[in-house]
């Protein structure tokens, strides 16, 4: 509202305003918003001009260990801070960005280009960006020399974005807006390395421990941290300095640590909460709470994180390549979407919005659902009565992913294979059974990654650090090893889909199903939320509210 | 979760006539009431096989969380299609056979331990098995569960060991305050100066005299070990998956809770009336063995 | 007097010991390792990395010499760092200790002002239906699961009247009005089967007092039922109300583990679940012995109380 009021006493101004206010309250009462009659769940587009200010009332099934972005693996920790942050580049977002798209857009890099030779890259910084003004950095500028210092703390810690970096020998400042990146081998997408959401750019205060980085978060992202309550709430207020103009619009971000989904949805009834995601994916309960809450709006995505079938490749019957593949063909995939999740689609090992996945049509010929099939593959590999065997399955995922199981266990019964499910406690799970291959045939989920060759490299081949099926296929290795360096895109693009025909023809553990769509659902005054499956959250500088 | 037993049970003696039944049917109409839901749940458990209409592992494909009365499932599916009337059905059968299992284990050990205890009243022996006690009823039954079945993993015969635990001080109590009791009582010191083996007095005169007691702590830990069952497969610890309990049947349903209520509240209701029946027996069972109430 | 406190008070320190050391011996036995746990969702991570963070923790030694530890630290009131943040778990445990206490108080604060009136109104009305309808809803209060009791709340509070409890927790210093709000459901929830058990036994002890010869002679004077209860056998009875809370505390600690990771509050309960999903030993052990002090504290206080009250009680009381 910017209504000129000129030449007013502080009081006139303030019954003025008040007049105002109950005028447009009135106005908006008689027409209605725009968007609450527009069917069920629909996206409102287009609700004009972003408004500033209003705080974004959100909830978190669970708090992140910790606020070191790169210290801490859970995306918990990317979700709660990747606003603080920024990266050199990032993803882009919006309106007319496909989710997921791999589309970049400079960040604190104004722009940057590549040597001849794919092995020098070169960043051109953003000038008179400002770090948060909060102690001991207190809104200095950003240089190079805090991506010097961001890199070279990456490298001493151990995880998955050492992998991503492993390939720089050197990082160059040769003034403060330039970044120079040497690397060993060429590589065809660094951008994209550096547009990983854990790639955030930390000042060297904090790399230099003049702050703690697990309990501080101060970087020169929209939004600043402005308390954080354990296992409670993170709150966030707006970066008054953004160095994109005119942005955030929101004036903060409140999260809510909930971890029972039904108290998030009477906190989603009563209003207390502005937006709440990913939750019990039931179809019904979804429709319901559209019906019953005016102007709720519904985003659904094409999910990245993908179930899977974890088989024991050396150890048991399931070490048997047929018996691999009679699981592929024995489960009804498309009956369990159905039944269980809120959409799907069914996927290769590279999950299908990414560069490199395999052509649809192609995926469901390789998953089809075929129980004669299954039965036959299965008499091939010299079981044909069946055999029986535990299926290990994890609470630690919630409900749906038990029912997963228990629906594995019965399509896999039609075919011979009883199974019966030891379901384990995630600890147990994720920091033994899992990693340890302890499992004969086990049901769960993958962390979503953000590359074809993170998906090849970790979980197939021999020497991979999450290839915890103990796939041992020299072959394979040598296949993703030569993929790498490919510059020309159409030729990378056949060479990992040969790959992923190789592994679900050959190799069929760990055995991807699908990936599942994710919800998310707010409340018809947020405007212009454009998600992007990184977890960075860097989106949320877009979304603005309708103010009273 | 412990269990207040009024001092008076102590007095108890079991009524010897024939007409015990009557009697405590008309001096205890609740606790008769209770008596028939029991019996019910009893039957209903062992007879699940031939009462239920269906397989309660079955999964119908076509019918997916449907309402109670859709495709002949009377109580309604879950989001699998098991039929939810079957599996509450076949509930009873694994809540029985874990607390009688659970009873019959930790039952058998604080026995042990309490008349142990009781006979050496006062002895060393006696001040150490109860301080163990006294530890293991200090730390919260849930926390105490939570550690458990975390340590052994979920299945039917480990939440029989954990929830042991928490009979095992409850029996010990009562049946240690018995045996102190009886140990002075004339007839026994009378069996000791004849000669009679430190064994064979107290299975001769300790164990017939615990009954009483015994009977209405059972009746009170029946509900204890039902609810305690019920809270650990909510957490996800208890019976696992696919067996049909009462507790997984709520922790499977909460998030249809709005949608498809049918999954919680038919087990839950079933849940709810068997504690209710056990602690009100309990109750009735109490008032009945005890003379001073009757007015 | 002095000799038999003193006697309780190193009695619960004896139990506390034993509670400590059977803890820390089941939690060693538990797998998985909070090393791989923490760096869990992190591919890359070296053995040498892992064994470095092992020793840093202090978990290659054996488990003697980190009970030794363990126990040395306990004698000067330390309980370590937690593996989690490196924070002490004395800090952390003191942080969300307060939240625990309120909500276990409120849940007893509940229990009491509806279990007194129930169980007097049923004992006065003794075999009428008044007192059976009062026992049926106290049974009742028993016979519901508390975490089934507070989800049933939590959703058709919702559904029906669009109302649910505030977001965030608040201590009671910050705003204690949203405080009381936000521990409302739960300790109803909570203190459900507390109010249940002081119906029961209030019930029970008023009965047996009214039909003492004491009462008899009272109410023979000519006194009204409503005075004789209220003013001669309810003080008496209000004896066994006391150990009924002595005996819940077990059961009100062990429900503030679920009901405050449902409604979100930062208590004991919330931080012991997260640990044990952790494999935080220092803090699950940390909050075991608290929960366990508690017990043994309020028990011993019971004890105490009691034998002021009543002298004949103090042998007996002894192995209570």
């Amino acid at each position: 509202m910017s209504h000129p009021m000129l030449r007013l006493t502080r009081s006139q101004a303030r019954t003025a305003g008040a007049v105002l206010a109950a005028t447009c309250l009135a106005l908006t009462a008689a027409c209605g918003t725009g968007g609450s009659a527009a069917g069920k769940g629909k996206i409102v587009e287009d609700a004009g001009p972003p408004q500033d200010g209003g705080i974004l009332h959100t909830a978190a099934t669970a708090d992140a260990p910790s606020l070191d972005i790169q210290k801490e693996a859970s995306y918990m920790t990317h979700v709660a801070v990747g606003t603080v942050y920024s990266r050199l580049a990032a993803p882009k977002t919006g309106k007319d960005i496909t989710y997921g798209s791999s589309e970049l857009e400079g960040d604190l890099a104004e722009k940057w280009s590549k040597s001849e030779d794919l092995k020098t890259w070169t960043f051109n910084l953003r000038q008179g960006v400002k770090f948060h003004d909060k102690p001991p950095v207190n809104g200095r500028e950003f240089t190079s020399a805090d991506v010097k210092c961001t890199v070279d703390r990456i490298k001493t810690l151990p995880g998955h974005q050492l992998g991503l970096v492993a390939g720089v020998t050197k990082v160059e400042t040769p003034d403060p807006y330039t970044v120079v990146f040497t690397l060993g081998a060429a590589n065809t997408a660094f951008d994209q390395t550096m547009a990983n959401p854990f790639m955030a750019i930390l000042p060297c205060e904090g790399t230099q421990g003049e702050f703690n980085l697990a309990e501080e978060a101060i970087g020169t992202g929209p939004f600043m941290l402005k308390s954080w309550k354990r296992d409670q709430e993170r709150v966030m207020e707006k970066n008054p300095d953004y160095f994109i103009e005119g942005l955030p619009h929101l004036d903060g971000i409140q999260t809510t640590v909930l971890p029972d989904a039904q108290a998030q949805i009477a906190a989603l009834r009563s209003g207390k909460l502005d937006m709440i995601s990913s939750l019990s994916t039931e179809k019904r309960q979804v429709d319901q709470l559209l019906s019953q809450i005016d102007g709720l709006q519904l985003r659904t995505e094409k999910g990245i994180t993908q179930t899977r079938v974890f088989m024991n490749a050396q150890k048991g019957p399931f070490s048997k390549l047929e018996v691999r593949r009679a699981v592929a063909h024995a489960i009804d995939k498309e009956g369990m979407i159905k039944a269980l999740r809120s959409g799907g689609t069914l996927t290769g090992p590279i999950s299908p919005t990414l560069f490199g996945a395999l052509p649809q049509d192609e995926v469901d010929g390789l998953l089809e659902y075929d129980p004669e099939k299954a039965k036959k593959l299965l008499a091939d590999a010299g079981y044909p009565d069946g055999f029986s065997a535990e299926l290990v399955a994890t609470d630690g995922y919630g409900e749906t992913i038990l029912r997963e199981a228990q629906w594995v266990q019965e399509d896999l019964a039609k075919i011979g294979i009883k199974l019966t499910i030891d379901q384990q406690d995630y600890a147990t799970y994720v920091s033994s059974t899992w990693p340890e291959t302890k499992y004969d045939i086990m049901y769960g989920l993958q962390t979503p990654m953000l590359t074809a060759d993170e998906y090849l490299t970790s979980e197939y081949t021999s020497t991979g650090t999450r290839n915890w099926s103990k796939v041992d296929d020299p072959e394979l290795d040598k296949m993703v090893a030569a993929q790498r360096v490919i510059t020309d895109e159409a030729q990378r693009e056949k060479a990992l889909q040969d790959i992923e025909r190789y592994i679900m023809e050959n190799v069929s553990t760990p055995l991807p199903l699908y990936a599942y769509d994710t919800q998310t659902l707010y409340s018809g005054k947020v405007h212009d939320y454009h998600p992007h499956p990184d977890y960075s959250s860097r989106e949320l500088q877009d979304v603005w509210m309708e103010q009273e | 979760m412990s269990i207040a037993i009024s001092g008076t049970a102590r007095a108890a003696r079991r009524p010897r006539n024939r007409s015990g039944l009557v009697r405590f049917t008309r001096e205890q109409p609740l606790g008769a009431i209770a008596l028939f839901l029991i019996t019910l749940f009893v039957v209903v458990a062992v007879l699940a096989p031939w009462i239920a209409p269906y397989d309660p592992l079955a999964q119908d494909r076509v019918n997916l969380l449907t309402a109670p009365g859709v495709g002949g499932h009377l109580a309604g599916t879950d989001e699998l299609g098991r039929d939810v009337l079957s599996r509450s059905l076949y509930g009873a059968r694994t809540s029985l056979l874990i607390a009688v299992s659970t009873l019959a284990l930790g039952g058998a050990i604080g026995l042990v331990i309490g008349v142990v205890s009781g006979y050496f009243g006062g002895t060393w022996i006696d001040s150490a098995l109860q301080r163990v006690m006294d530890a293991l009823m200090a730390i919260p039954s849930i926390v105490l569960l939570l550690f458990v079945a975390a340590l052994l993993g979920p299945s039917v015969r480990n939440t029989v060991i954990a929830l042991s635990l928490l009979v095992i001080p409850s029996i010990n109590r009562v049946a240690r305050g018995e045996m102190l009791r009886i140990r002075e009582e004339p007839y026994v010191e009378a069996a000791r100066s004849v000669g009679c083996g430190t064994p064979r007095i107290l299975i001769r005169y300790g164990l017939p005299n615990l009954m009483a007691p015994l009977f209405v702590m059972g009746s009170l830990l029946f509900a204890v070990i039902l609810i305690a069952e019920s809270a650990l497969s909510f957490l996800g610890i208890g019976t696992p998956p696919p067996t049909p309990s009462w507790g997984r049947m709520l922790s499977e349903g909460r998030s249809q809770l709005e949608i498809a209520p049918w999954m919680t509240v038919v087990p839950g209701l079933i849940l709810s009336v068997s504690v209710l029946a056990f602690n009100l027996l309990g109750d009735a069972m109490r008032d009945f063995l005890d003379p001073k109430q009757r007015r | 007097m002095l000799l038999y406190a003193g006697r309780r008070l190193t009695y619960g320190l004896l139990v506390l010991a034993l509670v400590a050391t059977l803890v820390f011996l089941i939690i060693r036995l538990i797998p998985g390792d909070a090393v791989r746990l923490q760096l869990a969702d992190a591919p890359g991570v070296t053995q040498a990395q892992i064994d470095q963070r092992t020793a840093e923790l202090g978990l290659d030694k054996p488990i003697l010499t980190q009970f030794g530890h363990f126990v040395g630290g306990l004698v000067q009131g330390d309980l370590g760092d937690s593996f989690d943040d490196e924070r002490p778990v004395t800090t952390k445990i003191l942080e969300r200790l307060p939240a625990t206490l309120e909500l276990g108080l409120l849940a007893i604060l509940f229990g009491i002002l509806l279990g007194v009136p129930f169980g007097m109104l049923s004992a006065i009305r003794h075999h009428s239906v008044v007192d059976n309808v009062m026992r049926f809803l106290a049974v009742i209060g028993m016979s519901l699961p508390n975490f089934w009791l507070a989800l049933l709340l939590i959703t058709f509070l919702a559904l029906w009247f669009g109302w649910s409890p505030p977001l965030v927790y608040a201590s009671p210093t910050e705003d204690l009005g949203q405080n009381l709000i936000h521990m409302l459901l739960p300790a109803i929830a909570l203190g459900a089967a507390t109010m249940a058990s002081i119906a029961r036994m209030l019930r029970s002890s008023l009965l047996e007092v009214l039909g003492s010869n004491f009462i008899r002679t009272i109410r023979s004077r000519g006194a009204s039922e409503r005075v004789v209860v209220l003013k001669h056998a309810g003080r008496s009875s209000l004896i066994p109300v006391f150990t009924v809370l002595g005996l819940q505390v077990g059961h009100i600690l062990g429900g503030t583990v679920i009901l405050e990771r449902i409604f979100a509050i930062p208590g004991m309960g919330s931080l012991i679940f997260e640990a044990v999903g952790q494999r935080d030993y220092p803090v699950i052990l940390g909050c075991v012995i608290v929960y366990g002090a508690i017990f043994i504290l309020v028990n011993v206080v019971v004890d105490l109380l009691y034998a002021v009250i009543d002298p004949r009680i103090r042998y007996e009381g002894a192995s209570a």
